[in-house]
Parts: C-alpha cells; sequence; structure tokens
C-alpha cells in the first residue's frame, strides 16, 4: 500500500523522533524514501575516537566520501591520541574522509597535540564553534580558517611551541560569542595570539583562568579589548601551590573534560 | 597579588551590559591574612559594590574547601564585608571538578 501523507508530513514525524536513535534507524531500514531525513538525525553528531578505530569504520562503512552522511552533521568530535601525528587521523589532501564534513557548526577536537591541524583549515565555513583541548599552538591559523566562528574554547594549548615568529592572518573571524580559556601556565602566550587577530575581540562572555601573577596582565589586557561588548565575566585565579591537585596531570583534564562533555 | 589583578581587570570592563561576574581567587596563605593582602580584597569590596550599584550585578564568588583551598564562606564577612552586610554576593561552594570544568 502506497503511503498517503504527504513528505513534508513523513519529514514532520521523522523530525519528532530526532533524539530517538532507535526509532530513527528503525526508519532508514523501512522506506527508501525516509533515509535522508534520518540520516540528517542520526548524522547530526558524530564522534571519533581514534584509540578505537573509528577512522577506520567510517571510511569502511562509506569508502566514497562525497557519498557519505558527513554533510548532515553538525556537531565533529575528533578524539585523538597524544602523540599521533594529525596527518595518520585525517589523511591527507582533498578527498579524505574529513573533508565530507562540510556543514559542521560545533567542531571539537582533544588530543591532537602533534604536526599540523592544516587538514581541518576551513573545514566547514558554518563553523560557529569551536573547542580544542590539548592540542597544539596552530590553533590559531585554524581559528583564522573559520568566518562565521563565534565561540572559541581552549584547553591546555601549547602556544610555546611556537611562541616566536607567527605572524596572524590577515582576516580573522569576529568572535561574539563566549571564550573559554583554560591554561596552566601559558596564558600570557594564549593571549597574545588572540590579540593578535585582526579582526579584534569581541566576545560577550569570558571564562578564564591564569596560574600567577605573571599572567594577570595578559588577562586583564584581553577582557578590556572585549570590554564594550562584555556581559558575563568569570575570572579563576590560581596561585603555584593553591590548586587541589599538584601537579596537575593531564588525567584530571582529561576526566573532566569527559565528564562535562 | 592575585586579588588586586583581579580588582584592576574588573576596572577595565566598560560594557553597559554586563550583567555576571564570577571570581575565584585561590589563595595559599595558610592562616593569617597579611594587611597588604586584606586591602586589596576590601578594594575589590568597593569595586563590587560599584558594581551593584551601577550595573545591579550580584557578583559570585566561587570557593572551594579542601586540601590547598581556602575556605571563603568563613573569611568573607571580614574579607568582602560590604558585599556581604548588604547581601550582594552569592558564595558558591565549586567541587574539585568544577576546577577546571568550563562548561
Amino acid at each position: 500500500m502506497s503511503c498517503v501523507l504527504p513528505p513534508e508530513i513523513l519529514d514532520l514525524i521523522i523530525d519528532h523522533l530526532h533524539d530517538e536513535r532507535a526509532a530513527l534507524k528503525a526508519c532508514c531500514v523501512a522506506s527508501k524514501s525516509w533515509v535522508p531525513r534520518t540520516r540528517s538525525h542520526l548524522f547530526a553528531h558524530v564522534e571519533f575516537d581514534v584509540s578505537k578505530a573509528h577512522v577506520k569504520l567510517w571510511e569502511k562503512t562509506f569508502p566514497d566520501p562525497s557519498k557519505s552522511p558527513a554533510h548532515h552533521t553538525r556537531e565533529l568530535f575528533v578524539d585523538g591520541i597524544h602523540g599521533t601525528p594529525v596527518i595518520s587521523v585525517v589523511g591527507a589532501g582533498v578527498g579524505s574522509w574529513i573533508q565530507a564534513f562540510s556543514n559542521v557548526v560545533h567542531l571539537e577536537f582533544s588530543r591532537l597535540d602533534q604536526a599540523s591541524l592544516i587538514p581541518f583549515h576551513g573545514l566547514s565555513p558554518a563553523v560557529r564553534s569551536l573547542r580544542l583541548d590539548h592540542c597544539t599552538a596552530e590553533v590559531f591559523d585554524l581559528v583564522c580558517s573559520f568566518p562565521l566562528l563565534e565561540d572559541l574554547a581552549l584547553i591546555n594549548p601549547y602556544p610555546e611551541r611556537d611562541a616566536g615568529g607567527w605572524t596572524a592572518p590577515s582576516t580573522s573571524p569576529r568572535l561574539t560569542g563566549s571564550l573559554d580559556l583554560l591554561t596552566f601556565g601559558v596564558a600570557r602566550f594564549t593571549t597574545r595570539r588572540l590579540l593578535d587577530l585582526s579582526g579584534g575581540l569581541h566576545f560577550y562572555r569570558i571564562n578564564m583562568m591564569f596560574t600567577g601573577n605573571d599572567e594577570a596582565k595578559s588577562v586583564t589586557d584581553l577582557v578590556s579589548s572585549c570590554s564594550d561588548t562584555l556581559e558575563s565575566l568569570t575570572l579563576r585565579c590560581y596561585l603555584p601551590g593553591a590548586f587541589p591537585w599538584a601537579p596537575v596531570t593531564d588525567q584530571h583534564l582529561t576526566a573532566c573534560g569527559r565528564r562535562c562533555a | 597579588m592575585t586579588v588586586q589583578w583581579i580588582t584592576t581587570t574588573l576596572r577595565t570592563v566598560e560594557s553597559r551590559n554586563l550583567q555576571s561576574i564570577a571570581i575565584y581567587a585561590s589563595d595559599n596563605i595558610p592562616g593569617t591574612i597579611e594587611e597588604e593582602d586584606h586591602q586589596e580584597w576590601k578594594d575589590l569590596d568597593r569595586l563590587l559594590v560599584q558594581f551593584w550599584t551601577s550595573h545591579s550585578i550580584r557578583p559570585q564568588v566561587l570557593y572551594a574547601v579542601g586540601e590547598g583551598g581556602r575556605d571563603l564562606r568563613g573569611d568573607a564577612p571580614s574579607l568582602l564585608p560590604e558585599v556581604t552586610r548588604r547581601g550582594l554576593v552569592d558564595l558558591v561552594e565549586i567541587t574539585s571538578y568544577d576546577y577546571v570544568a568550563v562548561r
């Protein structure tokens, strides 16, 4: 028996199931015409855990990136492994699986701390939110590759690796959203990079910490640069030795990141 | 010095849209607080009162109870006398996870 409901109504019905993965999967096998709509929900949020070989599984399932459901993805998470070169995670050049995620709005990477983040540059022009946890100093080139970027979260970046000789790109996003900056001992390098961005800073919410008075000046400069737009400010100051765990380890941060996620 | 920097940073904010302030100042001073530090806290207290007056902002002061962290709840009346007396501040205990949580 043919379906008498117009496709718009079917789409609405499927949309109601957006957080019911089992039902969505059932819809996928019920009718071929339902597949595109169900995929838009099933693949809206994609997480790759490199340690669990998710990337290889994805490539095996969708060998042709142009036909993969990646274009449905709005939130993309890539959790790497400390010491793993990025290029071995995402592949090289145009046509690699990562390039198919062209409509991502929220992008999140963690533990991609080796080599270059260039394969991710401009991945999706729609990116408005970027969170980088334990990634390399090249995060700021990555930031500048997303023209619509509003929200930025930098968790323990490693800017000291290229503390000198960085030239800010000629254009940068306006950064009108929120800034979460959690660093341990490198706030001044990170804030210097941010202040160098050509488009300026226009955050309405800032949540940042610094560890010691030698970093405080840069924090003040950063807050001052957003002085006109700021609506919410959270400052966390930690003096050396005052932290509840000493020293702070990657495990603490990672555990927190997972908990918060 | 830490508290002084918080005050300095807050003073740079000129936005009329400012609606929320939260601060956490870890302090590894074990027992007594030096006079200089007391003065810094008083300056912060005065500034927070100004923010209440000018922006109606009720600040949150975060504190942690545990190893290495100072329990500000008991110290608040002496460190932030005016905002405490007038009930203009929310003292919020944070957990160990909250130390590093940013979302």
